[in-house]
């Protein structure tokens, strides 16, 4: 069901943006998001796109996956599109007139509906860029370093390993619903929708008792030790340095060319 | 004044047959998407948020002091409801599919509060590993559907089950009105950030009418769904609904056997 679609085979395969350090990563999209949103026009936008899909594709992301991860924020950008043009601005841009009604768009709005849309699809692109080069185990261990709590990042590290384990517990009842013809009709579909998220739950809850006896009995104390005390290596320190850059050269991107 | 609101009416029309169109298949149509708030607003929407996460995530670290066996539970019960949150729902009529929110499923098996903190890391992993919804925009999204969601479908669990609704009814309720409430907020935070020099309300309305031909049958699913669910888990295992909530039931220990 979503087994593939997380695609984390990416983030484990080696090349310079796997093995480049979490945290430097997560710093680089942190500032880089913040540098997005504050973006005077479009330019800035799409030089970080720009970077981040030219690296998605160089490290042989197919451009089928990320064409799939951008469709739906794009569509709710062309929504929020729609709306900017008729109700922002003051300058006539076009008018449109349906059963008699007026509908005025205006310029200000297509500019701000447009730098909108370019700031979806960097910021995407940004987190695609993260999403696919660093494996979330990895991600996790680094939140941690950055200090947020233990309890949250311990729990994210679990919800996160028991998708996995629960997809296939999903995948084996649904095809045994669908061989009873489970799925021919919408009120049998939303019948054994509903006995598959009661299953669902009834399975969460025996296997954790299972888990617990599991991890108990490999000194599971109530706590797992989650640290991540590795220090940056000189390749590490030169790619901070470059993606600092490039940092300062998004923001300029923007503020040169106002 | 009336022609802007016949205007928004209007462009809420065409964008929402619009959406039908380009929204062929799984809808998450209610995340907002990364980039699309300001940061001002971004910022705004996770300070509000996290006054509702962090008292949920010291809950956790309470309870799972006292009890060493929750947090693989809360683990599990979390990657439950994920998996829950992208069930393809089958939309009658469009022939296309939707998913349930999962957050007041989620509220009604482990309560509110740490309800909204299983929905933060869903929506985080959602965020990051599927792209839907954002980074900048994750305490938005936490607003509207970790924590509208769980409080209003806990809430309404509790009051229908307290006036003696059926459990199926009950959890109906839960599931239609947390998802609508998900709904409006959503529809809110994207007004208020996006209205600009126009009204804020004629932005609402023009948001919310756009997105109601997928998100007003959805919420009617989502009753459906979480009905479904909670009525399985009453009927077969009624501990694990007793063992989390135990307020509900003992407000009402008497009606605990008529509610299936």
């Amino acid at each position: 069901m979503t087994h593939g679609a997380f695609a984390e085979v990416f983030a484990q395969k080696v090349n310079f943006a796997t093995g480049l350090d979490a945290r430097i990563k997560i710093v680089f999209t942190v500032a880089a998001l913040a540098i997005n949103l504050l973006a005077p026009n479009i330019s800035t936008p799409i030089a970080i796109a720009t970077f981040c899909l030219v690296t998605l594709l160089a490290i042989k992301v197919p451009p089928i996956l990320i064409l799939v991860r951008l469709a739906m924020p794009l569509v709710m950008a062309v929504v929020v599109l729609i709306t900017q043009i008729f109700f922002y601005g003051v300058t006539p841009l076009l008018t449109i007139s349906i059963w008699g009604w007026h509908l005025v768009g205006h310029v200000e709005g297509l500019a701000h509906g447009v730098l909108i849309m370019c700031r979806v699809l960097a910021g995407v692109s940004l987190i695609l860029f993260l999403s696919l080069s660093t494996p979330a185990n990895k991600l996790l261990l680094a939140a941690r370093w950055f200090r947020v709590p233990r309890t949250f990042t311990e729990l994210a590290l679990l919800t996160y390993r028991y998708i996995f384990v629960l997809i296939e517990e999903v995948t084996s009842i649904k095809e045994a619903q669908k061989v009873r013809l489970g799925y021919c009709n919408w009120r049998q579909s939303m019948r054994s929708l509903s006995t598959l998220g009661g299953s669902l739950i009834f399975r969460a809850y025996d296997r954790a008792e299972r888990v617990f006896e599991a991890m108990s009995s490999r000194g599971y104390a109530g706590t797992m030790p989650i640290s991540y005390r590795t220090g940056l290596d000189g390749r590490d320190r030169l790619a901070a340095s470059c993606l600092a850059v490039l940092l300062l050269a998004f923001y300029l991107v923007g503020r040169l060319t106002i | 004044m009336k022609e802007h609101y016949k205007g928004s009416l209007i462009i809420a029309l065409v964008t929402a047959v619009g959406l039908l169109f380009l929204i062929a298949s799984p809808a998450y149509a209610m995340h907002i998407a990364e980039g699309i708030l300001p940061a001002n607003w971004a910022a705004l929407w996770y300070v509000v948020a996290f006054v509702f996460v962090i008292p949920g995530t010291y809950l956790i670290r309470r309870k799972t002091r006292d009890v060493k066996g929750l947090m693989p539970l809360l683990g599990l019960t979390g990657a439950a409801i994920f998996l829950i949150s992208v069930f393809p729902v089958p939309v009658p009529v469009t022939g296309s599919s939707s998913h349930p929110s999962g957050t007041p499923l989620g509220a009604i098996l482990v309560g509110p509060f740490i309800s909204t903190v299983l929905g933060a890391i869903a929506l985080l992993i959602q965020a990051l590993f599927l792209a839907h919804g954002g980074i900048s925009t994750w305490g938005a999204n936490i607003m509207s559907m970790a924590v509208v969601g769980s409080f209003v479908g806990f809430g309404a669990f509790v009051l229908f089950w307290r006036l003696q609704a059926p459990i199926f009814v009950a959890a109906f309720a839960a599931g239609l009105l947390g998802d609508w409430a998900t709904y409006a907020t959503t529809s809110f935070e994207l007004a208020s950030a996006l209205h600009g020099t126009g009204s804020l309300w004629g932005m609402f309305g023009a948001i919310a009418l756009a997105f109601a031909p997928t998100q007003l049958p959805l919420g009617i699913l989502e009753g459906l769904f979480t009905g479904g669910v909670v009525s399985i888990v009453y009927q077969r295992r009624p501990e694990l609904l007793s063992r989390v909530i135990p307020y509900v039931f003992r407000a009402a220990p008497a009606a605990s056997k008529e509610g299936s």
